[in-house]
């Protein structure tokens, strides 16, 4: 059952007060507003707060000093700014300084619950366009800056999934290099396709951190929860405006040929190509990787195994092709 | 209060949603089941004994606004707790659903993990403390109207 949240509320009005005691509304919570702070105060009162939200003005002559004050207090971690307007520099120092979560002022009650919430259990949350101006990029689609909101919602995953470390980056350029040999019409090389790859587990952001990083295996219903990450991810990207390959690998990336992936169960070339593309890369880097479950097997162990499985997991073509691309073996062709 | 696992019906049009709240309801140890309009949403909830509803608003054919006027005409669903969806959060359309009855309003996108501690928490209240909270949410969303907020 959710605890009762305890926060600290650092600058901002009673308009603020009146909106965070409504978004937490439906989940208990006390909220402090101290008069003023010092650095003692704030080490005192760490050990009985959960949270501590920062409310930064950017025409503040020195926006970040109230951040500075908590992350001499040691509970950056445990902070979520809240940013008046769209401040560049007051996201990066912010970001830079490793607070748990970043959100705009002038978002939705709800999505400030989520980013207090998630900190609260020890998660972090970057409000997408926060990430994004972090990167310069306002408008993912506008200027051409997908790939800056593609790596800064990559990396808001990293902090919260403890055994994928370097996973999307990994698995993007194994799956770049199989695209640039396939040439599948709906899946050409583009910025946009390395966008939709690096992005494949975005959805996992919505997944509880006991079922992420669960040591033991997992139960069927965990194991279940944890299979909706494709349809989460698919609607944490819809607002942001990627163009359809981002969202088909997003969404499709966990199908397998036969029909007995997830979540739509869908058959051979159903599945959009570059999702069917993605899954080789996806399993190969899973496989070559260390998991505290299982060793490691060699890269080359790794592409006979997608190999042995073509025409049940994986696309049968593009497992031929991914052994000629990565291991420069010849690809046995059919005689017509 | 009872130690039976609460009983959950997600009602939404959208079945992707279906699954993921179906979810995570489980995972928390709830029963749920499903229906993916208001009509149907009545209908299950005249048979069965549920302890809770997750309403959308937008639905085709019954919406949720409607459902909700229904089943709180029906004296037998009154213990119901209510917790309506919607894909837009102002104020208005927060105190429409909690003058009707809706115990809570979350605007999607939402965190699913965090619906089952939500419900959790309103169906452990007896039912004169529900109503409680949600009257004074409802006065808090006033006062937020009043004062033009929309947003945080």
């Amino acid at each position: 059952m959710a605890r009762q949240i305890r926060i600290l509320l650092l600058g901002g009005d009673a308009a603020l007060w009146v909106g965070l005691s409504s978004a937490l509304g439906s989940r208990s919570s006390q909220i402090v507003v101290p008069k003023d702070v010092s650095l003692g105060d704030l080490a005192a009162t760490a050990r009985n707060i959960d949270v501590v939200c920062v409310v930064t003005n950017h025409a503040d002559s020195d926006p970040c000093a109230p951040l500075r004050l908590v992350r001499q207090a040691g509970l950056e971690r445990r902070t979520v700014v809240i940013a008046s307007g769209a401040d560049q520099r007051t996201a990066a120092e912010a970001l830079g300084m490793g607070i748990g979560a970043y959100i705009v002022r002038g978002s939705t009650p709800d999505r400030l619950a989520m980013a207090i919430t998630q900190v609260a259990e020890g998660g972090a949350f970057y409000d997408a366009p926060a990430a994004s101006v972090l990167h310069g990029a306002e408008d993912a689609q506008a200027n051409g800056s997908m790939m800056s909101a593609a790596r800064a919602l990559a990396s808001a995953l990293e902090l919260k999934d403890t055994y994928t470390g370097g996973h999307a980056e990994r698995v993007t350029h194994l799956a770049i290099r199989l695209a640039h040999s396939a040439l599948l019409e709906d899946a050409m090389p583009s910025e946009a396709l390395e966008a939709g790859f690096l992005l494949h587990d975005v959805g996992k952001i919505g997944i509880p951190e006991s079922i992420l990083n669960k040591p033991d295996s997992l139960s069927d219903t965990e194991r279940r929860v944890l299979n909706t990450h494709p349809i989460l991810g698919e609607r944490i990207v819809a607002p942001l405006g990627f163009p359809e390959c981002v969202r088909n690998v997003i969404r499709h990336h966990h199908e397998r040929w036969d029909g007995d992936g997830y979540p739509d169960k869908l058959k051979g070339e159903e599945i959009p190509g570059a999702a069917r593309l993605f899954s080789i890369a996806d399993s190969i880097d899973a496989m070559t990787s260390i998991r505290p479950y299982r060793m490691p097997v060699t890269f080359e162990e790794a592409v006979s195994e997608v190999v042995l499985h073509a025409g049940k997991q994986f696309d049968p073509d593009l497992a031929l092709l991914a052994q000629e691309v990565f291991l420069n073996a010849p690809i046995h062709l059919p005689v017509l | 209060m009872t130690n039976d696992p609460a009983k959950v019906l997600v009602v939404d049009d959208d079945p992707d949603i279906r699954t993921i709240v179906g979810l995570n309801l489980t995972l928390a140890g709830m029963e749920t089941g499903e229906a993916a309009n208001g009509q149907e949403a009545l209908d299950q909830l005249a048979s069965g004994d549920w302890d809770a509803c997750i309403l959308d608003l937008a639905m085709p054919q019954t919406d949720g606004m409607t459902a909700l006027r229904q089943l709180r005409d029906e004296s037998r669903l009154n213990d119901l707790v209510v917790v309506v969806l919607s894909a837009t959060s102002t104020p208005a359309r927060a105190i429409e659903g909690m003058e009707i009855g809706a115990h809570a309003h979350l605007t999607k996108p939402f965190s699913p993990a965090a619906v089952a501690g939500i419900i959790q928490e309103l169906i452990d209240l007896s039912p004169d403390e529900r109503d409680k909270r949600r009257r004074s949410m409802l006065e808090r969303a006033t006062e937020m109207e009043r004062l033009g907020m929309t947003t945080v």
